[in-house]
């Protein structure tokens, strides 16, 4: 069967230490029978072998052939040529490889970027913090109220992150209350360049989150219309009215005053 | 530049025929001038679960002259929400009482019921609106027990004829049909639809 053939081959070039290319990878997804959807069983010695390959990678990077790719298993013949052109590229230098981590970097919800060195989220957990050691943090500003867990402490020590804390109270609408005065402090401590590379996060990365980035935005002279808009695409599907209210009348005068006499604005992309 | 007024969570009319009811979540100080300056209002209805008064609230209700009922509700799956929704009715049904505003805490869930027994009991809404409207201001989240609670309600309420709005004229049950003599003249009864087909046998 043109199937056995196929894999008796990539089988071989497994074994001499020659690397899975992805079109391998889809060929076997394919499966034995030609039953389409049939995966290689789990704990087949073919896999095994495979992944036990793939973890030792530092050497060995695969090739990844976008062509290929698309061809894999509509073709028999030309999948065991292009699988054969494969293993003869592998031993030209790597101009394609690619660096493949042996760790998962899992960012924490509601992470993105928000200008230059700033970076928005939810609560970290551990399984973050090899993700967020990537970031190069310089400090962390905390918007809970309530103190760090020991993890949390113990983590940013042993990587000489600093921790500022603007505690804001996380009250339903329309209790909660989020005071200018604190605004203006987090803003401070988030825009100053030396904290930077520097993480926001309260809980959920949604609201107290939103809010002093909205805040920033209005330092950015962004229309109101887009600062909601990217209140609301971070909030969804909780957002709030009373939030986007509490940016559109925050009152940015002292802290611009303040940014502008130490040559902090525009805030840099 | 700030703007002049800052209507509370969740404001929108209700009716604004010949009187003006108002609905939304809970006033806050930064409300207070908007309520003031552009509702004048006489009463407000508060169908929520917070037991006290800020002193700001207080002071400013004082200040205005603004009668305020608290009916006590937590949510639609309260067993006595009944006598509470017919006390909210008995308020909305008399002219004296108005403009009324009734806020629950956001302006959604609560008053979403208050307003939607309304809209069915005494203004004749189909279901199918009532339950868009719902949705308008939930955000489609957690409806279904309130919209089913709303389905179901059923009440017979007698009231003054002369102080009935005039919105409120639809589900009108005239005292004098059912056996040819009249009992109150200045008595009329509101009773919902679906108590109504069970009374015509």
């Amino acid at each position: 069967m043109q199937n056995e053939d196929c894999r008796n081959k990539v089988q071989k070039s497994v074994e001499d230490n020659t690397s899975p290319s992805l079109s391998w990878m889809m060929q076997q997804d394919y499966g034995q029978d030609n039953a389409h959807n049939s995966l290689v069983a789990e704990n087949s010695v073919e896999v095994q072998q495979v992944l036990a390959k793939f973890h030792n990678t530092s050497n060995n990077s695969p090739i990844v052939d976008a062509e290929v790719c698309s061809d894999a298993g509509n073709n028999q013949d030309k999948d065991k040529t292009v699988i054969e052109e494969n293993t003869t590229n592998i031993s030209r230098p790597n101009s394609l490889s690619i660096d493949i981590a042996k760790i998962d970097l899992v960012p924490p919800e509601n992470f993105s970027s928000v200008v230059g060195g700033v970076y928005r989220s939810g609560l970290p957990r551990p399984e973050n913090f090899p993700f967020l050691k990537k970031l190069g943090l310089r400090s962390i500003l905390l918007l809970l109220p309530e103190p760090y867990s020991s993890e949390h402490i113990n983590w940013m020590e042993e990587n000489g992150i600093k921790l500022f804390q603007v505690g804001l109270s996380g009250n339903k609408e329309p209790f909660a209350n989020i005071p200018a005065q604190l605004l203006t402090e987090a803003l401070s401590v988030a825009l100053d360049p030396s904290n930077q590379p520097l993480l926001i996060h309260c809980n959920r990365g949604k609201h107290r989150t939103g809010c002093v980035v909205g805040c920033i935005r209005k330092l950015q002279h962004w229309s109101l219309t887009m600062i909601f808009d990217e209140y609301r695409r971070f909030a969804f599907p909780k957002a709030r009215a009373l939030d986007q209210q509490c940016i559109e009348l925050y009152d940015e005068t002292e802290i611009q005053k303040y940014l502008d006499l130490n040559g902090l604005l525009p805030v840099p992309w | 530049m700030k703007p002049k007024y800052i209507p509370p969570l969740n404001f929108s009319p209700v009716v604004s025929t010949d009187v003006s009811l108002y609905r939304s979540g809970y006033p806050m100080p930064l409300n207070y001038s908007y309520i003031r300056n552009q509702l004048h209002l006489k009463t407000i209805i508060y169908v929520g679960d917070k037991e006290e008064l800020s002193s700001e609230y207080s002071e400013f209700l004082k200040d205005n002259a603004i009668l305020f009922h608290h009916v006590y509700m937590d949510s639609s799956r309260d067993v006595s929400l009944k006598p509470k929704m017919d006390k909210v009715l008995r308020l909305v049904l008399d002219t004296d009482n108005y403009p009324i505003l009734i806020h629950s805490n956001k302006g959604k869930h609560r008053v979403g019921v208050v307003v939607g027994i309304i809209r069915k009991i005494l203004q004749g809404w189909s279901i199918a609106g009532i339950y868009q409207e719902y949705g308008v201001f939930s955000g489609g989240l957690k409806g279904e027990v309130d919209l089913e609670y709303i389905t179901m309600f059923e009440t017979n309420l007698s009231i003054p004829k002369t102080k009935l709005p005039g919105f409120a004229k639809i589900n009108l049950l005239d005292n004098t049909q059912s056996d040819g003599s009249s009992t109150d003249d200045n008595q009329t009864t509101i009773i919902s639809s679906n108590l109504r087909e069970r009374l015509v046998v």
